[in-house]
């Protein structure tokens, strides 16, 4: 991709020797943790190369040395046969040897041969213990989230699809980092199509650290001038499972514990896995709610301004008194005050995320109680603009996935700046101005605005509600499932007459 | 010439019906009702239908030249008249199209400023909507068509909401049924196919549609809804007005919305017009689309360059159509041209693609 | 390229966005009733109620501002309010707009219509007829000058729910003033006790003020016209030799117009059907004796059933048709003449009522 189109000089590795041994024994000068081990057996010396942050020391000695010194050898091969370890190679390529090298393995010299080295693998590891999901989570279902390992999560991605047309193919992202980059799909399932866009666009990624799954999803999606994610990123294995069992595609790099499942809809923004844990109905309806939700926190401040600013008719009587008493102290026109307010409560959620748990939960609270109190005392907000900013900001909490959380956050300001200037016209243009946007954005080249458009009626019994499992037939048409059907309703179709 | 669009920017058969229903549902359902009451009074409904089945019909004609060429109208301009005389009939329609979305714009403008905002001067809109069809029209044809989705679904809920002033609905306004003569019925039917106009823009986007022929169904379902709403509201309307009062009432369908109340929401008018933009959006769009790519066709320029130069005319045009006359005229105009656009041109290219075809296939044997 | 053409977007919207005139909700006057009086000869007299804010410190308290001004047009009269106003004086809450008897005698169309015309007024506000000047009928002495601004409407509103009087707003008067075979009525207000209260209906010609009803008649007439629901009346009744009095409520109603014969003129067959129930009596009715019900039940009927052809009577005296006959007779006819209809046809026609009267029950005890 274009990233780095305008730097010039690009990073290049220093200059190397073309002996193996004489490279070693340079790295060895240069790295202070690059360690050379001489081991003595009774068949003669043998000389270990390795960094010694990315070895397992334990191994080396137990499953390495320890062979070597009982187990007579001679060539390479010997070495190799006598080590408990499988994953070894003979390489004299430096740029292979390199590789491996920072990858964890340990470079065995053999005392005759200068030109040719054996490598076996002993990789330290440090990992987080498979925890409770954080941002995603559900009251029921499943309790287990990624780790920063690429291997454990592909292990639990596995664990839950147990066929071997669950395909991987790994990718090395960055020209510095290297991240090791793992995509995800169901052979016979997925779209050819998406499987190659997806890893087509992540080998073009010219960047040289990627800092993680979000920072590539950045680089490789659709659309950067909009404020719409445009993937879900997700932390439970079983949202992966269940993406791939659609047909979609995931990547995870490691290092980062999410996944990114391709392409997305806006309405999966608005699902949360716990919808096909709970009953159907109460799913639907919670869905419903969220639905709403989203609607009522982005129009309702924008509507408050609007209507105040403008559209004094709308009000009815028995409300009219109330609202003018509230507002007759207030110095601003409703848009300042408006403003000033969302600002606050802005404010107070990014203190809140960006302090620990605890003194977090305290700051939303006693903010929120002591700020919105003392502004309306102090005449500078009304205290119906209160609730309603404050009932706004509850309901932009409901997004299930937090990117959208923060996209309602931000794109309530438009709307409230256009109700401002055209009262309830403004809010309309904006809100085309929106629709039309969200129609022309695409995740991986698939729209976005899926099933409504294109409209694909047999997918809508997944969106506003969650219709039971029997209706789910068939794989949503979105993705292009190359198989379509998901399961047979031949049993379920028998009628049964009454006490038959 | 013969340019095949690639099936990525294509879209099914059904966006017909999206198409064809959101271009005839726009602004003119504001107000339509009180020029037919005019010449047909309580049996206005009647016209309606009238209007619905000759329009059909016309879509049906439109289908036939269509398919017959595999093409736009363009392009049957062409293989009928030859270059030069075609070319001058392909501008003239490129016109109309243009005018009709520059009318539509003015006129949804002017309804703000009625009901609104008495103090809003024109051209702030304009260079607003202006920016808005650009950026649209940028995103392609499945943009234009997905707008057009967006203001069939969104706004669905006022049809519902139309509904409600039957509160005060006396049926006993339609008795007796039938008590115009015909000319009066026919005059109001004629008044009628205006609020209809829009759907001729099949003409032009034709290519755009997968397996085109197939999309006739789509296209006269989509006309026959829209028959249906207007009938719908028209049934409400005259049931809710008395004759002389529906006479002095200019936009029918926003009075009866002002009726419109709610525990928490009076006025439901002020809504209705705001809504009513996503309605008329598409309208608009979809003209300056046709036009663009009509241009694009004929003269073989970038169609980018065609938008952006239509919508700086735009922010020119509009402005100084400034008054309720000048308005009412440009009204006047573009639906005479619309009004023979529809029941004399369409058949005649009709006729003479019929005799074109026979002289063609007697040529071959 | 892309930026700097959104910025200068940008700032156009933001330099235009100054251009409309702001209604900020604290910083107008909201006008909640009109009174449209006749002054002298050729003046009118415009009294408009406004509430007003006054700002004390913390508290903040509403008070109610009358004002009247003299003047030939309404047109003129708002713009001298408004220079006199020291905030823009705004009419989209107009509730009630109350008419002096004297201009409704000479007809209201024009100032119904300057209403009608104005988009900020919304259509369900309430017309009415005061007995006595507007501005007199306004202006009321205590606590309830403090809302005066919806005294009016509410009291209207609550006449309509309590089913006093039938419905009415402006969007009906329209209606009903504009069809050729109706005729329109409004809630005439009138000043009891210093305290201003529904008197009847003022009934209209046109749009000419030229007869009234009291409310008694104003039961019958909400029963001609669309079978009410509710409202409540008291009957005379003889019961065994003595003069009583019978309280009903309806529950529900139902009227029939059927057309007997046409020629020479029209004969209307009225049929109502009342469902009601009795909320208290004098004397000592036994009401779980049928016969007795029956014998109260008949003479409700009866006197029922004069009232009301007393009412069409009336009706056609004045030769004005609020019931509709004349819809009913031209929803029948293809050659609809309105003239000849109001000139020959609607003194002559002849409406004989047939009630049905039903009582259901007769409260909790016995």
């Amino acid at each position: 991709m274009k990233f780095l189109r305008r730097k010039q000089q690009f990073y290049a590795a220093s200059p190397r020797s073309k002996n193996v041994s004489e490279w070693l024994a340079a790295l060895s000068q240069n790295n202070e943790d690059f360690i050379k081990k001489v081991l003595q057996t009774p068949f003669g010396n043998l000389t270990f190369w390795y960094y010694n942050s990315l070895i397992d020391h334990e191994r080396l000695n137990v499953d390495i040395c320890k062979p070597l010194k009982s187990q007579p050898w001679k060539t390479a091969g010997d070495v190799e046969r006598a080590v408990y370890v499988d994953n070894t190679e003979v390489t004299s390529d430096i740029t292979v040897a390199n590789d491996k090298l920072l990858s964890g393995f340990a470079a065995c010299q053999l005392p005759d041969n200068k030109n040719e080295v054996l490598f076996i693998n002993a990789p330290a590891d440090v990992q987080r213990e498979v925890s409770v999901p954080e941002t995603e989570f559900s009251v029921i279902g499943p309790q287990e989230s990624f780790v920063e390992k690429l291997e454990t999560n592909i292990f639990l991605v596995r664990k839950r699809l147990p066929i071997e047309d669950l395909r991987i193919r790994k990718i090395g992202v960055g020209t510095l980092s290297k991240t090791e980059t793992a995509i995800l799909y169901i052979d016979g399932i997925a779209d050819d199509e998406n499987v190659q866009t997806v890893e087509q666009r992540i080998k073009e990624v010219q960047f040289d650290e990627v800092l993680g799954t979000n920072a590539l999803a950045q680089m490789i999606q659709d659309h950067s001038m909009t404020v719409f994610p445009q993937f879900v990123n997700t932390e439970r294995p079983d949202r992966v499972a269940a993406s791939l069992a659609e047909g979609k595609v995931i990547f995870m790099t490691n290092g980062s514990p999410e996944a990114i499942v391709t392409p997305s809809t806006l309405v999966e923004f608005f699902t949360s896995l716990e919808d096909y844990y709970l009953p159907w109905y109460i799913a639907s309806f919670v869905r419903v709610l969220r639905l709403f939700s989203f609607v009522f926190s982005v129009f309702a401040t924008p509507v408050y301004v609007a209507v105040l600013t403008y559209h004094y008719e709308l009000i009815p009587k028995d409300l009219l008194a109330t609202i003018i008493a509230s507002r007759s102290n207030i110095p601003f026109p409703p848009v300042l005050e408006a403003l000033f307010l969302e600002f606050t409560i802005e404010l107070l959620r990014e203190a809140g995320a960006r302090l620990p748990t605890k003194v977090g939960q305290t700051i939303g609270i006693v903010g929120g109680i002591v700020i919105g109190q003392a502004s309306v005392e102090a005449g500078l907000t009304s205290n119906i603009l209160l609730i309603v900013v404050a009932l706004a900001a509850l309901a932009s909490f409901t997004a299930p996935v937090y990117q959208m959380g923060n996209t309602v956050r931000v794109i309530r300001f438009p709307f409230i700046i256009f109700a401002a200037l055209f009262g309830a016209v403004g809010i309309a243009l904006t809100l085309a101005f929106f629709l039309a946007h969200l129609i022309r954005l695409e995740s991986i080249g698939r729209p976005y605005l899926s099933p409504f458009y294109p409209l694909r009626l047999a997918d809508w019994k997944d969106t506003f509600v969650r219709l039971p499992y029997s209706t789910f037939t068939k794989r949503p048409t979105q993705m292009r499932p190359e198989s379509k059907k998901r399961m047979s309703m031949a049993k379920a179709d028998k009628e049964k007459d009454i006490d038959e | 010439m013969h340019v095949k669009v690639k099936e990525k920017f294509q879209v099914s058969p059904p966006m017909v019906f999206f198409i064809i229903h959101a271009m005839q549902v726009g602004v003119g359902m504001l107000g339509f009702q009180r020029i037919i009451a005019k010449s047909s009074g309580y049996d206005s409904w009647i016209p309606v239908i009238i209007a619905g089945v000759v329009i059909s019909l016309v879509i049906r004609m439109m289908y036939y030249i269509l398919k017959v060429n595999h093409n736009d109208v363009i392009e049957v301009h062409r293989n009928l008249f030859g270059k030069w005389l075609g070319g001058l009939l392909s501008l003239a329609l490129i016109l109309y199209f243009y005018m009709t979305g520059v009318l539509v714009l003015r006129t949804y403008i002017e309804v703000i400023q009625v009901w609104v905002f008495e103090d809003l001067p024109t051209w702030v809109l304009t260079v607003l909507a202006a920016g808005f069809v650009y950026y649209v029209i940028k995103g392609g044809f499945r943009t234009v068509v997905g707008l057009c989705v967006a203001g069939v679904f969104i706004p669905s809920i006022l049809f519902f909401i139309l509904l409600m002033p039957l509160e005060y609905a006396d049926f006993l306004n339609f008795l007796p049924i039938w008590k115009h003569s015909l000319k009066d019925i026919l005059a109001g039917a004629k008044d009628t196919t205006l609020t209809f106009i829009g759907f001729e823009l099949l003409l032009l986007f034709y290519p755009f549609i997968k397996h085109g022929y197939r999309s006739h169904k789509w296209a006269q379902l989509g006309h026959w809804a829209s028959v249906v709403v207007y009938t719908l509201l028209m049934i409400v309307t005259l049931a809710f007005f008395s004759e002389g009062q529906l006479k002095i009432t200019i936009w029918p369908t926003l009075t009866l919305l002002k009726i419109i109340e709610f525990p928490f929401i009076e006025r439901f008018e002020y809504l209705g017009i705001s809504l009513w933009l996503i309605i008329v959006v598409p309208n608009i769009v979809t003209a300056f689309w046709g036009a663009s790519r009509g241009l694009k066709r004929l003269f073989s320029i970038k169609q980018r360059y065609v938008v952006l130069f239509m919508v700086l005319t735009l922010i020119i045009v509009v402005p100084p159509i400034d008054n309720r006359q000048a308005v009412n005229t440009l009204n006047e105009w573009v639906n005479q041209i619309g009004f023979w656009v529809i029941i004399a041109y369409i058949p005649f290219l009709c006729a003479v693609q019929f005799i074109h075809s026979k002289w063609k296939r007697k040529n071959e044997t | 390229m892309k930026r700097k053409s959104m910025l200068a977007l940008l700032l156009l919207v933001f330099t235009t966005g100054c251009i409309i005139d702001t209604q900020i909700i604290d910083e107008i006057l909201l006008i909640q009733t009109i009174g449209i009086d006749k002054h002298d000869e050729d003046q009118l007299k415009y009294t408009v109620t406004f509430p007003v804010f006054l700002e004390q410190g913390e508290e903040n308290t509403l008070s109610m501002e009358v004002q009247s001004i003299v003047s030939e047009t309404t047109e003129e009269a708002r713009n001298i309010l408004n220079q006199r106003a020291q905030q823009p004086l705004r009419y989209g809450q107009v509730r009630v707009t109350l008419f002096g008897k004297s201009v409704a005698e000479e007809g209201l169309e024009e100032y119904v219509k300057s209403i009608y015309r104005n988009p900020r007024i919304g259509s369900r506000i309430y017309l009415s007829v005061t007995d006595a000047s507007t501005e007199e009928v306004m202006s009321i002495e205590g606590e309830k000058q403090k809302r005066i601004g919806l005294y009016f409407s509410d009291l209207i509103e609550q006449n309509i729910r309590f089913e006093s009087i039938p419905e009415t707003n402006m969007h009906l008067f329209l209606f009903d003033m504009y069809s050729d075979g109706k005729d329109a009525y409004l809630p005439l207000i009138k000043k009891a006790e210093k305290i201003p209260q529904i008197e009847g209906l003022a009934l209209f010609d046109s749009d000419r003020y030229v007869d009234s009803i009291d409310l008694n008649e104003t039961y019958f007439f909400s029963q001609l016209r669309d079978g009410n629901q509710g409202g409540t009346n008291q009957f005379s009744v003889k019961h065994e030799g003595k003069q009583e009095y019978v309280v009903i409520e309806n529950v529900f109603s139902d009227v029939r117009y059927k057309e007997k014969t046409r020629e020479p003129y029209p004969v209307y067959d009225v049929d109502l059907k009342v469902q009601a129930e009795v909320t208290s009596f004098t004397g000592n009715i036994n009401l779980n004796n049928s016969k007795a019900v029956n014998q109260v039940k008949k003479q409700i009927e009866q006197s029922i059933k004069t009232e009301c052809e007393k009412l069409i009577q009336k009706f056609q005296d004045a030769n004005i048709d609020p019931l509709g006959f004349g819809e009913k007779y031209r929803s029948q006819t293809r050659d609809w003449n309105p003239t000849k209809w109001k000139d020959t046809v609607y003194p002559n026609i002849e409406a004989n009522v047939h009630v049905h009267l039903e009582i259901l029950q007769s409260g909790a005890i016995e």
